[in-house]
């Protein structure tokens, strides 16, 4: 340490009078700052113990190790089952599962509550949560607290998978959830209420009530993960601005994506598909506003978006193949634009239920069009209407949809192209694309 | 032979209370199935689930009771219509909306941010109360 110091000092007194004076503040700044990194490695060293769970030693439970743990220390828990109950971590430590132990809760309470800042749990196999109406039980509880870490878990068979109450900071990945199926009592995978910056990345979650669920949540990171076979929703936000989700896959759940009374949601780069039912969607955007979706694929879903009261949300490049309805969009939507979007294989393109639409549509390719493009500029010549004079008819009277591909249902189309006066909603492509859009 | 009267007497009573029984009954609500008229979400929780029969015998459902008392305030009262909210004690159960009681509190996290529990009785609501704290309301208050 001396001797650094004094090299330095030899090296800048040999530097012209002016700059001594600079000189010398530097030399103060970066003795400081040794001096600071030397303490801190210093104070790392004397914290950071280890402390290991092993059956047949001393410490054989994890709770024998919290009491013993101060905050910065390592809890290593090797391999085997142990039986917990509402295991409070009030210390900022780190649980580390050596070979997936298994903390099994016995269907009693929840199996790990998290109450201090700066707490990891990496490795673990989290199973048999309680179940009750009254307070939701979840295999690992967060409250309170910032900056927790939740890494590469396996939950079984929990209500409420990860469970998080206000808190600022946080990762959960490489998780995987498994729900029990149950419909009625099961609770949501990953759950944020009143929580903001929270990363969620390559976790997969099945059989829960809603995979990933956002009340009151801002500023998160939904990215690469896989929702499926949820009962209710993939992902679900309620009153939660500010966020984005990219590169997830959404499949096969009663619903895709609910994005509910919120504002300033990133969409980008993920996959809709198989949501079937009587009334599923791709994504249900209710009362939302200011928005933007892009690079999406919604594939055999029976709505792919279904919106109402959505303002000002832009809908760009996305890939609408083979659903039922592509988009339908109530008539309290005002605002909003689709750009560069593909429509292939859908029965209906667009249905809506008012006349007048407010709505901006342009340089789509769709699939149903039949127009030329006789000035060769990639663009069709006239525009396309979406809204099929017979989804107009369903629209009044539901039951018409009996001739779907009858021979009524194709004269009604081919009547359509005739004369385009016939249809009555006002909500055309200016600009449709002769050619899909990659 | 009097016998014969009565008894045609009685089934002819039966199937007319048959007929009564069919017309207006609020059926049980498909949970996981059904979406709310409102908020369009999936009605999934037994526990603050609502519903309304209508005079014409049309079911509408709700997640979450605040979502019946918007819908209601929504669209006004209706003597004829019938409203139903789930019991919080009996989940699944659903019972008359406008003789219910009601607690409004932040532990009480329904579906739909309202805060909103229901109960069969004051008596109920009292003894729900004292755990989860909160303020009681009666569906006049509610819808006012």
């Amino acid at each position: 340490m001396k001797l650094i110091t004094k090299r330095l000092s030899i090296q800048f007194d040999e530097g012209s009078p002016p700059f001594k004076f600079l000189h010398s503040i530097m030399l103060h700044y970066l003795v400081s700052c040794s001096i600071i990194i030397l303490f801190a490695s210093f104070s790392i060293s004397a914290v950071a113990r280890e402390i290991t769970v092993k059956s047949g030693t001393k410490i054989n439970t994890i709770q024998k190790a919290l009491n013993l743990a101060q905050n910065g220390d390592i809890i290593k828990v090797t391999e085997s089952t142990y039986y917990v109950e509402d295991i409070l971590i009030d210390k900022s430590i780190s649980l580390i599962g050596i070979g997936k132990p298994v903390l099994d809760g016995q269907k009693k309470s929840n199996v790990i509550i998290i109450s201090a800042p700066q707490v990891t749990i990496n490795g673990f196999v989290i199973r048999n949560s309680g179940f009750s109406n009254i307070k939701d039980k979840a295999g690992i509880r967060v409250e309170k607290c910032d900056r927790v870490r939740i890494l590469n878990n396996l939950l079984e068979n929990t209500c409420f998978g990860i469970y998080l109450a206000k808190v600022n900071g946080g990762t959960i990945s490489g998780n995987i959830i498994r729900g029990n199926n149950s419909v009625i009592q099961s609770g949501n995978g990953i759950h944020l209420w009143y929580s903001n910056h929270i990363n969620i990345y390559n976790n997969k979650i099945y059989g829960q009530r809603d995979g990933i669920y956002f009340e009151f949540a801002t500023f998160c990171e939904i990215s690469h993960n896989l929702s499926e076979n949820n009962h209710r929703y993939g992902l679900h936000f309620m009153f939660s601005n500010n966020d984005n989700y990219a590169y997830n896959i959404f499949r096969n759940n009663g619903s895709g994506v609910a994005v509910m009374y919120t504002k300033h949601i990133r969409m980008i780069n993920n996959t809709f598909e198989r949501n079937w039912g009587s009334s599923s969607y791709g994504l249900l955007l209710k009362d939302i506003s200011r928005s933007y979706i892009s690079n999406n694929t919604f594939a055999k879903n029976t709505s792919g978006i279904f919106m109402e009261g959505t303002n000002e949300v832009k809908v760009e490049r996305n890939i609408f193949l083979n659903n039922g309805l592509a988009v339908r969009m109530l008539a309290n939507c005002e605002k909003d634009t689709f750009l560069l979007n593909n429509f292939l294989g859908n029965t209906f393109d667009f249905t809506t239920n008012g006349s007048e639409n407010l709505n901006y549509l342009k340089g789509n390719y769709w699939d149903k069009y039949s127009g030329y493009d006789l000035n060769r500029d990639g663009k069709g010549d006239l525009p396309y209407r979406p809204v099929s004079l017979y989804s107009q008819i369903i629209e009044k009277l539901p039951s018409a949809v009996f001739l779907l591909r009858s021979f009524v249902a194709e004269l009604l189309d081919e009547a359509e192209k005739a004369l385009p006066s016939l249809s009555y909603v006002n909500l055309y492509d200016t600009e449709p694309s002769m050619h899909i859009i990659r | 032979m009097i016998n014969k009267v009565k008894i045609v007497h009685l089934i002819f009573v039966l199937l007319l209370s048959f007929c009564f029984a069919c017309k207006n009954e609020m059926r049980p609500i498909n949970y996981g199935k059904d979406n709310c008229e409102l908020c369009r979400m999936t009605v999934m929780n037994p526990q603050y689930a609502a519903g309304l029969l209508t005079s014409k015998g049309k079911v509408y459902t709700f997640d979450a009771g605040e979502c019946l008392v918007r819908y209601v305030k929504k669209n006004g009262i209706n003597e004829m219509d019938q409203y139903f909210m789930s019991d919080y004690n009996k989940p699944g159960s659903l019972v008359d909306a406008t003789t219910a009681f009601y607690l409004q509190g932040d532990s009480i996290q329904s579906p739909m941010g309202g805060n909103l529990a229901s109960f069969k009785d004051l008596t109920s609501a009292k003894v729900a109360q004292t755990s989860l704290g909160g303020q009681i309301l009666s569906w006049k208050n509610l819808i006012k």
